[in-house]
């Protein structure tokens, strides 16, 4: 069985480089080492940034019961979009967002985002992710920004891309929710009881995302 | 019957639901024929998105945006397009054919074995009695040279080879009752909400909706495992395409050539015999050319590719296109406008569903059905049903952390879905024309559509929506949302019908009252440019039960020597 480490297992918050490499090579994933990365052309993101997307995709869906955003590859999934299916305005939104949240928590607490305590963590991405929710539910809904000028702010992107990431991954759709790919039956009214998973319905459907 | 200078004793161009159907009823009826197919060949082993989870396609489903933008910008607006299904799309910048920027026509296509009968939405409600009635009625359109009682036993028979499953309890004249296996059933929401609008509204019948997907094992093909995505393809057959049911009947007759990767670019006329000469094909890889004879030949190239080839066939007795002395060919294009109407049902929250069911439920058109009931000429009907919300209201779900995630890890509210389909009346201005310079790779003019809703639908629109809202209402909904806000663009109802419409008169219709061309005897057309109105029901069956029709006609005139 593969060891989750410490730092991941239920009320521990605390991340660090380690943790992440190792659950990227628990789960197959291809972070770069920082030697590997330096000769990377044009890297949409460093591995500090990528260590920072995993902090927050982990405070967003973390490691309960099952696995959280890390160990369901998020961070990669995050990468993978930003690359190569964002668009070029988009990008940029989410890359100057990410910026100004690195920068926002070093003025606030005079400490990198990486260094703050978990319960510093928690309240500088709670408060501005109320506050960013609180606008968006006041003025045009989900989407914000337009395909033009997107201007979604960084903490609800990543909450987008950590909630699409992670219940379309092995882990969220298997794991964390329930999934049935073919019942060879339909049962119309089968009773479902409080705390019964849902299904994660992964062949019926599919999603919209929006990164604008 | 076969006769020496002819290569086949019939040619079918279009292998999707009508072409299909041509196929398997003329081979089954003796005659040696040629399937021309413009597309790829396609077995089940080409059903690669099949059963397959989202993580294990490279974007997770989302597919890859930036080739969609480029390569698929109008095809990747189809609800069935995806990373799961492009293979079964047409990459537009091949394809490419022109729009008026004011007046947009969204063109839908599959090139390859089974066509679109791979992607359709299976939903095949019969036409029933004023459907043929009404453009007489009402004197739009030109009357339907044929009515229900003509074509109700090829209903019956298209039914009982296709494997239709739907309710038989509720008959209806909008949509009679047909020769249906067990129909699927309807969830704990969907039953609550019919029963609630039974109760307010007499007359208005929610039921499951008669689809082409089996409940019972036909013809070698399993009854539906409920994965739930149709239009990824389905190994197990379960679902009717060509694939599937009408070429393998096709195939088993020995009496069936098919050529795939063939483009037809044209027919030659023989103004002696008054009939088609000869049919010009170009292969789509190699380019090279090639000339098929038949004693007939049906075309089922969909409704804007057959009008396409129509249009490019020119002669010197028809230089408007093959059969268009009337001047109506390319004229009166017609789709289904289409929007949904969601709300939110509350309760019922210790209920859900094991299995994707991949039918949808029903309701008839109601409106000025025996009396006029609403000032619009015509109706709409209703398609729809209800699920629980899941993950995906997460990004609708404020807050983060444990909660979130525990919110998500269940089942979250009822949703129910009505899609409202309406009647589109035939207008002349509605039309595609040939493009006087732009050529595709094979040398055939590009089409140019035209396409806007008239004052009638924009009437009906709203009506759709205001009687879908007092609907959900009724059944308690909250949250109710119109989507799309505007009306579509033409074409996005995917039930693009009309442009050589039947009829009466040779003066203002294409075709006679089997499919034949009035001016060209050996040509029959029974894909959707056949239609000479588009009703408020699903076409596809019709256009089945009108191959088969035809198909018996064209046969019965060879035996007794007129063809």
């Amino acid at each position: 069985m593969k060891r989750v480490p410490e730092s991941l297992v239920p009320g521990r918050h605390v991340l660090n480089r380690r943790d992440i490499l190792q659950l990227a090579t628990m789960f197959g994933l291809s972070l770069t080492l920082p030697s590997l990365a330096a000769k990377a052309p044009a890297a949409p993101m460093t591995d500090d940034e990528l260590i920072l997307i995993g902090e927050v995709s982990e405070l967003i869906l973390p490691t309960t019961d099952t696995g959280g955003a890390l160990a369901a590859g998020v961070p990669e999934f995050v990468k993978m979009m930003l690359s190569d299916w964002f668009s070029e305005a988009e990008r940029a939104n989410f890359i100057s967002g990410m910026h100004e949240f690195s920068a926002g928590a070093t003025r606030k607490y005079g400490k990198k985002f990486g260094e703050l305590s978990a319960s510093q963590k928690d309240q500088y991405f709670g408060e501005l992710l109320a506050t960013a929710e609180a606008a968006l539910t006041s003025t045009s809904g989900a989407g914000a920004g337009s395909v033009s000028a997107p201007r979604t702010p960084f903490v609800v992107l990543m909450k987008r891309l950590t909630i699409f990431g992670y219940y379309t991954s092995e882990l969220g759709a298997t794991s964390e929710l329930h999934q049935q790919l073919t019942s060879a039956q339909f049962v119309p009214a089968a009773v479902v009881k409080p705390g019964d998973r849902a299904d994660s319905g992964i062949l019926s459907a599919m999603y919209p995302f929006s990164a604008s | 019957m076969r006769v020496d200078k002819h290569d086949f004793d019939a040619i079918v161009i279009g292998s999707g639901i009508s072409g299909g159907w041509a196929a398997k009823e003329l081979t089954e009826k003796g005659l040696k024929v040629l399937l021309l197919e413009r597309g790829r060949s396609i077995t089940p082993a080409n059903y690669v998105g099949e059963h397959k989870p989202a993580w294990q396609f490279p974007y997770r489903q989302l597919g890859d945006r930036k080739r969609y933008e480029r390569d698929y910008p109008i095809q990747s607006t189809c609800y069935a397009f995806g990373e799961p299904t492009e293979q079964f799309f047409v990459k537009d910048s091949e394809h490419p054919y022109g729009q008026d920027p004011a007046r947009p026509f969204r063109w839908i296509r599959g090139f390859q074995l089974g066509g679109k009968s791979l992607t359709w939405g299976r939903c095949t409600p019969r036409w029933g009695p004023i459907n043929f009635e009404e453009n007489k009625q009402d004197g739009h359109g030109v009357d339907w040279p044929i009515r229900y009682d003509d074509i109700r036993a090829w209903y019956d028979h298209v039914e009982e080879f296709i494997g239709v499953s739907g309710q038989t309890e509720i008959d209806s004249p909008t949509a009679p009752v047909g020769r249906f296996q067990p129909g699927m059933l309807m969830n704990a929401c969907e039953t609550f909400v019919a029963d609630r609008i039974r109760e307010k509204f007499p007359g208005r019948h929610l039921t499951i909706a008669p689809s082409a997907i089996l409940t019972k094992a036909l013809h070698g093909r399993a009854p539906c495992h409920y994965c739930g995505p149709c239009e990824r393809g389905c190994s197990t057959g379960s679902y009717f395409s060509s694939i599937s049911s009408t070429l393998p009947a096709a195939r088993a007759t020995g009496n069936l050539t098919v050529v795939t990767d063939s483009v037809v670019v044209g027919l030659d006329f023989d103004p002696k015999s008054r009939k088609v000469a000869g049919v010009r094909a170009i292969d789509q890889n190699t380019r090279a050319g090639k000339r098929y004879t038949a004693r007939i030949v049906f075309l089922n190239a969909s409704t804007l590719g057959t009008t396409q080839i129509l249009l490019n066939s020119t002669s010197e007795s028809y230089p408007n296109g093959l059969g268009n002395r009337s001047g109506v060919l390319g004229h009166y294009l017609m789709d289904h406008l289409y929007i949904d109407v969601i709300g939110v049902i509350p309760g019922l929250l210790d209920k859900y569903t094991i299995g994707n069911r991949p039918a949808g439920l029903w309701m008839p058109r109601y409106h000025n059905v025996g009396e006029r009931t609403a000032p619009f000429l015509r109706g709409f009907s209703y398609q729809g049903g209800a699920t629980r919300a899941n993950w995906t209201q997460g990004v609708s779900v404020p807050g983060y952390g444990t909660a979130l995630k525990q919110h998500l890890r269940e089942y979250g509210p009822w949703s129910f879905d009505f899609s409202a389909f309406l009647e589109c009346l035939p207008y002349r201005d509605n039309r595609l024309t040939l493009d006087p310079v732009r050529k595709d790779k094979f040398g055939l003019p590009i089409i140019n559509t035209r396409f806007e809703w008239g004052k009638n639908e924009r009437v009906i629109a709203e009506y759709m929506v205001s009687d879908a809202t007092q609907m959900l209402k009724a059944a308690g909904a909250t949250d109710i949302v119109r989507t799309p806000e505007e009306l579509p663009p033409g074409g996005f109802g995917i039930h693009e019908m009309g442009t050589a419409r039947m009829g009466r008169d040779p003066a203002t219709s294409f075709l006679n009252d089997h499919n034949q061309s009035h001016e060209v005897a050996n040509l029959f057309v029974t894909d959707g440019s056949c239609m000479a109105s588009t009703a408020a029901q699903n076409p596809s069956l019709t256009y089945m039960a009108l191959t088969a029709r035809a198909a018996d006609y064209a046969v019965q005139q060879m035996k007794s020597g007129v063809l």
